[in-house]
């Protein structure tokens, strides 16, 4: 589970009002807490910066902006009172994005006007954009585990390097074939394929010459999901109804004038809609959060490093306030924050982690393999660097 | 040089980088470097050059701890929790503070944006014209299906007006104009939609596209071989491909740059496409001139046209709220300001008097009415019957100044 950390988590979600020192989660585990928070300081300022160099670099900056970002966010996590410490460069970044830019992103750029310019059919065009639209979906898995294999070459704690050892293809392969029997069994693949992404990840995972090792099985994530999926199901039925008792309504109020036609709707009417809507996605996220968090937390107790174990202790509420407020905060700052939103991210995992069982960190020796030497390049293209 | 002298021993973790394990160091600021010692041992102890340090994140004034290595690629770690600590070392390794580590990052920015501020003033000064030089190495064929795809979506919405002697008449028109031209092979389409803003374009391919609303506007078949011929003009610029390639390559740019907020750079190309239209008009404007000169057609329409757009425009700026009423045209307007040249609606004033003096320049030829009578009526009922005479009196004729000044605040 150490890896978590290094990982930009899509759906933590912090809550706002639970003082570090005091969190609930500890109960069980006395004694000083193995892994630590201490809150970088600037980072405001450091985010509003690396915007405004990044404009007046004309994007460039991003690679090193976000290097910096990254740098403070890693020596805020700190395990047994030392912080880790993240060594990427922006130029690995910069280089890594200009060769999928090069072999990947011009050639779908150039490809998807081909269609315009030999004047296909209309249905021929068709498929050619969904062709290209299923590019970055098939190499999603590829990018998603180079990414996380830099990351973690890249993050040393006592000088000690991780690492992620065995081979890209098969995990891109399985993310492909995974993906792709989602809508076709209607969902329920999920949980299985959550649980076996998991374990290829973190059974590759390594810190120093020692191997994470992840043994969790997705039949305990069963007994959640098939409520969810029900609810999902409960839920847009309701909406509907719902919907349509909005328009019943008018139906009934006023009768269509005479000459036919349709009457506007009203403003309350266009309110009622939005609050189903919301009222809507807000339950789904909570049903959806429920799930995820004891995903999280199952997922924690299953990993092991070393001799030591792991308790994740994420709540629903806090998860759906973390996801809210990271997603307000990208979006209404046009991406300037979100160095904030991942350290929010980080923190929320760190203080909910603890550590349990003792390592003998002498038995650790440096991780022997050799450096990559480019950056995430896919991912940084994709966004899909979270897991 | 002089620098606070710190005599202090502090206490710090040190870790060899073989394995995770950490001892209990002291360490001391000397002369050529942190001096480094277990703790309780004499024994000579190691020496970090402040020159070769590297911290774990760049050192701030209000640093509470810090993390070392040495450079370039030094696996033992230095941790030290001593707020006094971090205080005397930046004092003495200065190229660690923020400031200095991110003037080393701003590098490469920096010299990338002084390479792409070399090359647009280049362009500039030599007044290069890239994207006009991209739009005629694409092949005739793939320029047509372009032009298609725009007008497709410009037109997906409306109905195209095709039948009856219109159609023959528009095409009579067409093929003079053509006929006029310097590049005599050039294919050409003019398309007359049922749309009642008043408004012509060229998309790419020698596509044209007329309104009803601006057939019906017009006073003469004069005047709407003026604006043929102008739109012609652009399509023999390759405007419309220029503006087209132009509009992707500032658009994948700016995508690169802004990282996805795209509605604040859709608004900068608009701009950036508006102000460089201005010199596109000129040149249309030139052809216009010089296709209707050859085809023996009267210029006046021409300049009257817009004499006849221009109060209107200024007046009640209302077929812009018309767009927008209808809902799905705002997204097909905007459509059409990709790779389709706007006829000069918003910048009007300026031009339209230049285009006044333009025509007024033209030395006197012989001329011929470009239609007869009969066709001018079919043309303007290709798509129904005119405008009621309320519309029509929104319109004042050309006539005299008086008139104009009347209609405008």
């Amino acid at each position: 589970m150490f890896s978590v950390l290094f990982n930009r988590d899509p759906l933590p979600a912090p809550p706002p009002a639970v003082p570090t020192e005091q969190s609930t989660d500890d109960a069980a585990a006395p004694g000083p807490r193995r892994i630590t928070w201490v809150p970088p300081d600037g980072f405001l300022g450091l985010s509003l910066l690396n915007g405004l160099l990044r404009v007046l670099t004309l994007g460039v900056y991003h690679f090193w902006g976000k290097t910096e970002a990254r740098r403070c966010i890693w020596a805020a996590v700190r395990i047994d009172g030392e912080p880790l410490e993240y060594r990427g460069t922006g130029g690995e970044l910069c280089r890594g994005f200009i060769i999928v830019l090069v072999l990947i992103l011009l050639p779908l750029g150039i490809a998807a006007f081909l269609p315009m310019l030999w004047g296909a059919s209309f249905a021929g065009n068709f498929l050619f954009q969904i062709a290209i639209y299923f590019v970055p979906f098939a190499l999603g898995g590829f990018g998603m585990f180079r990414a996380r294999r830099y990351r973690l070459s890249r993050t040393r704690w006592r000088g000690v390097r991780g690492g992620l050892s065995g081979r890209t293809l098969p995990f891109a392969w399985t993310y492909i074939w995974t993906t792709a029997l989602i809508p076709l069994t209607l969902g329920w693949i999920v949980p299985w394929r959550a649980a076996r992404l998991q374990r290829a990840l973190f059974n590759g995972t390594r810190f120093g010459d020692k191997a994470f090792t992840f043994s969790g099985q997705s039949g305990p994530l069963y007994k959640r999901f098939w409520l969810v999926w029900f609810s999902a199901i409960v839920l847009y039925v309701v909406a509907i109804v719902a919907v349509a008792a909005v328009f019943v309504d008018t139906l009934e109020a006023n009768m269509p004038p005479p000459g036919g036609g349709q009457r506007p709707l009203s403003y309350a009417q266009i309110a009622s809609l939005v609050a189903i809507g919301l009222l809507a996605l807000l339950l789904f996220a909570m049903i959806r959060a429920w799930y995820s968090s004891r995903m999280f937390n199952y997922f924690a107790s299953q990993t092991r490093y070393h001799g030591c174990g792991f308790r994740l202790n994420t709540t629903v509420a806090s998860l759906v306030w973390l996801a809210a407020t990271n997603f307000l905060m990208r979006v209404l700052s046009l991406g300037v924050l979100s160095p904030i939103a991942e350290a929010r991210a980080m923190r929320y995992m760190v203080e909910r982690l603890s550590i349990e069982g003792a390592v003998d960190w002498a038995a650790v020796g440096q991780n022997p393999d050799a450096l990559l030497a480019r950056g995430e390049g896919l991912a940084e293209a994709f966004d899909v660097d979270a897991f | 040089m002089s620098m606070p002298s710190d005599t202090r021993t502090y206490e710090g973790r040190l870790s060899d980088g073989r394995t995770a394990a950490t001892m209990r160091v002291e360490v001391r600021f000397a002369e050529q470097g942190l001096e480094i010692l277990p703790a309780g041992e004499r024994r000579a102890p190691l020496v970090w050059p402040y020159g070769n340090l590297r911290s774990g994140v760049p050192l701030r004034p209000d640093a509470s701890d810090v993390l070392l290595s040495l450079k370039p690629a030094g696996t033992q770690t230095l941790f030290i929790a001593d707020p006094n600590f971090s205080r005397s070392l930046r004092a003495r390794a200065s190229e660690l503070s923020p400031a200095r580590q991110r003037l080393i990052a701003l590098r490469p920015g920096a010299m990338f944006a002084a390479l792409v501020a070399a090359i647009v003033g280049a362009v500039w000064y030599l007044d290069i014209h890239p994207t006009q030089t991209l739009a005629r190495l694409m092949p005739q064929s793939a320029r047509e299906t372009m032009g298609r795809n725009v007008v497709g979506s410009l037109t997906s919405s409306m109905k195209v007006c095709e039948t009856g002697p219109g159609r023959a008449a528009l095409d009579r028109l067409t093929e003079r104009l053509v006929a006029a031209t310097s590049d005599r092979t050039m294919p050409v389409r003019v398309v007359l939609v049922d749309w009642d803003i008043v408004n012509a374009f060229a998309a790419p391919g020698g596509q044209l596209v007329l309104t009803r609303g601006l057939v019906q506007t017009a006073g003469s078949a004069d005047e709407v071989a003026g604006v043929l011929a102008h739109e012609l003009g652009h399509a023999l610029e390759l405007h419309p491909e220029a503006g087209l390639i132009r509009v992707i390559g500032l658009g994948v740019a700016a995508e690169l740059i802004f990282a996805g907020s795209s509605s604040t750079t859709n608004f900068g190309l608009f701009l950036l496409d508006l102000r460089y239209s201005r010199s596109a008009e000129r040149e249309a404007d030139a052809h216009a001139i010089r296709i209707l000169k050859n085809a023996g057609i009267s210029p006046k329409g021409f300049g009257d046209f817009f004499e006849r757009l221009e109060p209107k425009v200024r007046v009640e700026p209302e077929h812009v709220a018309k767009v927008d009423e209808k809902g799905g045209r705002e997204e097909t307007e905007r459509k059409g300001g990709v790779g389709v040249r706007l006829l000069e609606i918003f910048s009007s004033h300026p031009l339209t008097k230049e285009r006044v003096a333009l025509v007024r320049k033209q030395q006197a030829y012989p001329t011929t009415p470009v239609l007869s009578d009969a066709d001018w009526r079919a043309l303007r009922e290709m798509c129904g019957p005119p405008a009621s005479p309320a519309q029509r009196q929104r319109t004042p004729p050309p006539t005299s100044q008086g008139d104009r000044r009347a209609t405008t605040p």
